[in-house]
């Protein structure tokens, strides 16, 4: 995996699913099932959040590693964490690394992920008190 | 005899100098190789360092980034000593991503939360960027949820 495939991959990523519906089919295509985790995540974002956009702030690429920092932004219309909708928008600072690799179709996904929000004005931003 | 010398002194010559045109193309992956080596070298110093002390002059050896100084110096009134650990280093040009592990103790107040004295170890995403051997800018998102639920603020549900 070069850094410039890896570059290319996230960018397609990126604009496939943010700001849009994120059905499972579509996920399949960018997340490899090594990443289940991920996909839950999405899969609960996408209730929550409905086409949530994930604005990109700076990308690292390092071979098949990427550091992706986002503004997580979208508006609570499901239950997200036991928090029913409330109707809010939110703008929340995020990072995200990924791996990438190419699975036995030779067709790059994402393995693995690490990430970190900042939840504190998540909760903030939803109205939940600390 | 020497006519086929000359002639193989020129291909010599034409060959060097096809090569010497491409040097810049080819050094170029390698030097990108080695900043973003030294990039890594200096994080891990750099913690070192400051895991032994964060006085100015130690802290001023790393970084011209004065809202860093500052905090480094907030972490170390509410955990003094505190030990920082690189996980995992992703590097690209002149930035370093470095998800990092902050433990330390604390013994400071932390706005108006008396200190606890209990221990904490939480995740920092951290990115540097690094010009003329020296942090000049930063990004820091910790996870500072974790670190409220540990000291007891924030109960874990």
């Amino acid at each position: 995996m070069t850094t410039a495939e890896s570059r290319a991959f996230i960018q397609r990523y990126a604009e496939a699913l943010s700001g849009k519906a994120k059905p499972a089919a579509l996920v399949n295509q960018y997340v490899a099932d090594s990443d289940e985790a991920l996909k839950q995540h999405i899969a609960d974002g996408e209730a929550a959040f409905p086409r949530y956009e994930m604005i990109g702030e700076d990308l690292i690429v390092d071979g098949d590693k990427v550091v992706l920092r986002f503004s997580w932004r979208g508006t609570h219309q499901g239950n997200f964490m036991g928090i029913p909708a409330t109707g809010r928008k939110i703008n929340v600072p995020g990072i995200i690394i990924y791996r990438l690799a190419a699975d036995e179709n030779h067709e790059t996904k994402i393995v693995e992920h690490w990430m970190q929000i900042d939840s504190m004005a998540l909760m903030q931003q939803l109205g939940v008190s600390a | 005899m020497v006519h086929r010398k000359f002639l193989i002194g020129i291909l010599f010559c034409v060959v060097l100098s096809l090569v010497s045109a491409c040097q810049p193309i080819v050094a170029q992956p390698a030097q990108a190789i080695a900043t973003t080596a030294a990039n890594k070298e200096f994080v891990l110093r750099y913690f070192a360092a400051l895991n032994k002390d964060k006085s100015a002059a130690t802290v001023d050896a790393y970084m011209t980034d004065e809202v860093l100084k500052g905090h480094i110096n907030f972490f170390e009134a509410v955990f003094p000593g505190y030990q920082l650990k690189a996980e995992e280093m992703i590097a690209e040009g002149d930035q370093v991503f470095v998800r990092t592990t902050f433990t330390g103790t604390h013994k400071g107040n932390l706005g108006d939360i008396a200190p606890t004295n209990k221990p904490v170890t939480f995740s920092i995403a951290l990115t540097y960027r690094i010009e003329n051997g020296k942090i000049v800018d930063h990004w820091m998102l910790a996870d500072q949820l974790t670190m409220m639920q540990q000291i007891g603020v924030i109960p874990v549900d």
